[in-house]
Parts: C-alpha cells; sequence; structure tokens
C-alpha cells in the first residue's frame, strides 16, 4: 500500500500563493523530514496535505486515495493526524479530556487506547486530572501528540513539534518520535532542529520559496555541505 | 440587613442563569449576544400563554403545590417555555446569524444584529400582550417568618431551588457528557476541535438551546418573584454583562459566582441608597474587582 503521495501541488492563503509545484511522498512508516527557512512553505505545505488549506493545483493521494480538498474531519477517519505549532491543545480541559477528544469520532476500544497511550506517556497519567493549560511546555507537547494519537493514525503530520522547547526537553520529544515511529506510524516533521529531525528521518525535502530545492536520503543531506551550511547551522 | 441578602441571592440566582447562557454564547459564538434579555421576556411570556390560556382551554387541571402560589400545570409550562424559547432561538440563529456567519461577519456586526434581534422580541410582545404589568397569579402570598428578622415567600425558595437544580444539570452535562465536553473544547479551541471530528454545527446548536432554556427560565422566575413587563429582561441585560464580566468571559462558574455578587450587592445598597442607585452600585463593584483581576474572577491566564 502506498503511503502519501503530493503531485505537483500549489496553494497559499486566499490570494497569496506560497507553494508551487510541490512534490513529496512519504511510504508507510517512513520518517521524512522537511526542513528550510522560515518562510519556504514547509507549514503551508502541511496544513495543506491536512486539508486545512485546499490546493490549487495538484492531487493528493493518501493510501491510494484520492484526498485532495479533504477536510481534516474526513482526513482523521482516513487514518491522518496532524499536530499543530501551536494552539494544539484545549487548555481549559484535563489531560484525559484532552485525549478524549482526539477520539471524539471512535466508537470502540477507547479505554484500550487511552492505556496505551498512558502507558507511552506515562507522565500524562499521573496527571489525567490536571487541567492541561497548568502543564509545562513539554507536557502539553505530549497531550498534544497523544491527542493526534487516539485514532492510530498511520500517518502523523508534525509542525516544529520541538519548537519553544527547554534543550533537555527537545531530546524527549525527539524520543518520542522514534517511539511513535517504533509503533509503525509514519511522520512527516516540519522542525527547526533539522539536524536531529534528519538524524531520526530515512529522508528528506529541503524548501525554499514555496519550492522542493532538493530531496534526498538524510544521511546524504547531512553530509551535503551546502545544506549544511544554509539549513543545519554550520558544519559539525 | 440579613433579609436583603437572602433577597439578593434570589435576585442573584436569577441574575446568573441568564448570565450562564451569555457567557456560554460568547465562549462558543463569540459575540455578545444583546438579545439574551429580551429571550428572557420571551419565555416568561410563554409561561403566561400555556398556563393562563392554552393550557387550561385543553382542559388541563392545576394541582396545587403546598405552599407556593402556583402548582403543577405553571411548573410544566415553565419546562414547556424553556424548550419552545430553544427552539425560538434556533431558529433565530438559522435565519439570522447563520447567514451572517457564513458571510464571515465580524462579532461586532453579529452583536448589533442581535441588538437588532432585541428590539424585535420586545416589539412583538409589546403587541401581543400589551405594556402593561401582568402577575401569572393574583394570589396573596404569605411570607414565611425565619430567624434572624428574614421573611420569606415559599415561591422565593422554589426558585432557590430551581436554579440550584439547573445550575447542577448543567454542571453534570458539561463535566460527564460527551456532547459536554465537546462544547467545552470548541469554546476552547474551535479549530483543534473542527480537526478531532467534532460537529461543531451541532455544538453550536446545543449552546443555543442550553442559553435560552436557561434564559428562558429565569424570566419566568422573575416573573413568579415580581412581575411581568416587556421590558423586564432588557433591564436585566446590564447586569448579565456585569455578571458575566465579574465571573470572567466564558466561565459558567464565574457567572454564577458573577451574578450572586451582583444580586445580593445590589439589594444591600438598598438599605444606603435609593433602589435607583441599584445598576451604579453594580458597576462600581465591576469597576473595583477589574481593577484587581482585569480577567474576572475565573478568568483564563
Amino acid at each position: 500500500m502506498a503511503g502519501l503521495d503530493v503531485h505537483h501541488i500549489s496553494s497559499g492563503y486566499g490570494e497569496m500563493s506560497i507553494l508551487h509545484d510541490v512534490s513529496i511522498r512519504v511510504e508507510p512508516g517512513e520518517v521524512v523530514t522537511l526542513i528550510g527557512p522560515n518562510g519556504a512553505g514547509k507549514s503551508t505545505l502541511l496544513k495543506t496535505i491536512f486539508g486545512l488549506l485546499t490546493p490549487t493545483e495538484g492531487r493528493i493521494l493518501f493510501e491510494d486515495a484520492d484526498v485532495t480538498g479533504m477536510k481534516p474531519p474526513h482526513l482523521v477517519r482516513r487514518g491522518m493526524s496532524y499536530v499543530p505549532q501551536v494552539d494544539n491543545i484545549f487548555p481549559s480541559l484535563t489531560v484525559q479530556e484532552n485525549l478524549e477528544m482526539g477520539a471524539f469520532v471512535r466508537h470502540d476500544g477507547f479505554a484500550e487506547r487511552l492505556d496505551e497511550l498512558y502507558t507511552f506517556f506515562p507522565t500524562l497519567r499521573l496527571k489525567r486530572k490536571q487541567r492541561v493549560g497548568s502543564l509545562s511546555g513539554g507536557e502539553r507537547q505530549m497531550v498534544a501528540m497523544g491527542r493526534a494519537l487516539m485514532l492510530d493514525p498511520r500517518l502523523l503530520l508534525l509542525d516544529e513539534p520541538s519548537a519553544g522547547l527547554a534543550p533537555r526537553l527537545v531530546g524527549m520529544v525527539f524520543d518520542k518520535m522514534a517511539e511513535i515511529n517504533r509503533a509503525g506510524i509514519a511522520l512527516l516533521i516540519v522542525e527547526q532542529n533539522a539536524r536531529e529531525a534528519l538524524r531520526l528521518s530515512q529522508r528528506g525535502y529541503v524548501m525554499a520559496g514555496g519550492q522542493v530545492r532538493l530531496e534526498g536520503e538524510s544521511g546524504q543531506l547531512l553530509q551535503d555541505e551546502e545544506v549544511g551550511r544554509l539549513y543545519l547551522g554550520g558544519r559539525r | 440587613m440579613t433579609e436583603l441578602m437572602v433577597y439578593g441571592v434570589v435576585l442573584g440566582s436569577i441574575i446568573a442563569l441568564g448570565a450562564i447562557g451569555l457567557t456560554l454564547l460568547y465562549g462558543i459564538l463569540r459575540f455578545a449576544h444583546f438579545a439574551h434579555g429580551d429571550l428572557m421576556t420571551l419565555g416568561a411570556y410563554v409561561v403566561l400563554f400555556l398556563n393562563a390560556e392554552l393550557l387550561p382551554a385543553l382542559g388541563v387541571p392545576e394541582l396545587k403545590l403546598g405552599p407556593l402560589s402556583f402548582g403543577a400545570r405553571m411548573l410544566g409550562s415553565l419546562v414547556l417555555s424553556m424548550g419552545v424559547t430553544a427552539v425560538v432561538a434556533l431558529v433565530i440563529d438559522r435565519l439570522l446569524y447563520n447567514p451572517l456567519r457564513a458571510r464571515k461577519s465580524s462579532p461586532i456586526i453579529l452583536a448589533m444584529a442581535s441588538l437588532g434581534m432585541a428590539f424585535i422580541v420586545r416589539s412583538v410582545i409589546y403587541l401581543i400582550w400589551g405594556p402593561q404589568f401582568l402577575f401569572y397569579s393574583q394570589e396573596l402570598r404569605p411570607a414565611w417568618e425565619l430567624p434572624l428578622e428574614v421573611r420569606l415567600r415559599p415561591d422565593q425558595v422554589f426558585i432557590l431551588v430551581f436554579v440550584l437544580l439547573l445550575v447542577l444539570l448543567l454542571y453534570l452535562f458539561l463535566q460527564r457528557t460527551k456532547l459536554g465536553k465537546a462544547m467545552r473544547a470548541t469554546a476552547d479551541n474551535p479549530q483543534l476541535a473542527w480537526v478531532c471530528g467534532i460537529d461543531t454545527g451541532r455544538v453550536t446548536a446545543w449552546t443555543w438551546a442550553l442559553g435560552a432554556g436557561l434564559a428562558a427560565a429565569a424570566g419566568v422566575l422573575y416573573g413568579i418573584d415580581a412581575q411581568l413587563r416587556p421590558d423586564m429582561g432588557w433591564s436585566f441585560l446590564l447586569p448579565l454583562f456585569a455578571a458575566v464580566i465579574l465571573g470572567g468571559i466564558g466561565s459558567p462558574l464565574g457567572a454564577l459566582v458573577g451574578g450572586l455578587i451582583l444580586g445580593v450587592v445590589q439589594q444591600v445598597s438598598t438599605a444606603f441608597l435609593l433602589p435607583t442607585y441599584k445598576p451604579a452600585v453594580a458597576f462600581l463593584v465591576l469597576i473595583l474587582l477589574l481593577f484587581v483581576r482585569p480577567r474576572g474572577l475565573f478568568g483564563g491566564t
């Protein structure tokens, strides 16, 4: 079965077009990172894939079905999920209620899935009755990821999952992403910590000016001198 | 003094019912619903129609309920009126606010539309029932003599109990049911709620039904305590908004506490000031509290 296949899409906000003829793919179970400078269109690409924006041209296929222009409530039912960079939680709801909302369209197996999630994020089990607004940044990010995982997605889109977190929490978020992927879930990640993200992924795309400029194996991109100089913060 | 405080709690519980609906609506729909007071009036007059005309004509007998000035038929009319007012609110939403939302009108346009709707509802009530004061019951209403020189009518005890019951039911609905949680989630983060597959249209409809039902109950309870006037709800509008802001916009618990504080402060002030100063006292409290807590008592961070 094919994973995600984005074919030559153009997209943007209303009159303002941002993406031009972008094609990427994510195989089942694969980790793919999008890197590039601010304003390159990485987040716009995630939003377009997830139906928050409608492409003006091109097609999006998910597991062989044409999902171009399909809205998020339908995509989550088809096994795709998305963690926005900001506003990705319900702050006045408890941890458990946030997870319940993530499973809103689920009809059975909620208790089992909740238990799996709590085993995966043990801190959340301890804080399940606390309001998420009162949690720390790292814990909130776990809630946001947990909410997106409640429907057993096969593809998870993550927009800057480590943004604004303390360095030691960044490591925790990357560990969790690796664990999520080990459970067989494909990840498409937009990340400022490009070096870390590429180490986690099999492949990566370098975007700039709303277009894909370079694509390749992660190892290859990590070695590439120009990529290193421009996007990975110098050689290491 | 104690008596005034008790009366304040009675008035405050009525304000609270209206304010809770108003704050729920604001949380989901993000506009100030200026027709809320007039939904209270509508609910009160619907009960008058049901209890004094329609139900007697259908042969429904009035069963006296202990020391209360009204009976079981009135209680049934109250519940029916909550439903009728909820339906009216849903129809208004479909005809007026929904097209505006679809056009992505700004909150101020929706608020102004609701102000227009307030005038319409009030005018219709004037046309049907006239401008004079009306009463549910002309019976003499003896009061119980309680300790601390408090005289309390059985009707007022009923008001307190009924408000408590509604608040409890609402709390259970919001905390325990899937739909109630979805409602809170939508108020918190509408886009994320939509992304989760929550049917936000259904949540909006339920919010209208709840808000309008509670407003109707508030209007009827005020009618039981005092009298019916076409401008009764309109005159409640300022205390309603004050209670919402005092409690923290969007917080039902805040609206409850805010309503009670306003009711008590307004009534107690009449011991020192002319009753005409009641609204001024309410706003003085509001201003003082906002100096200390700009987001209200239970406002978010």
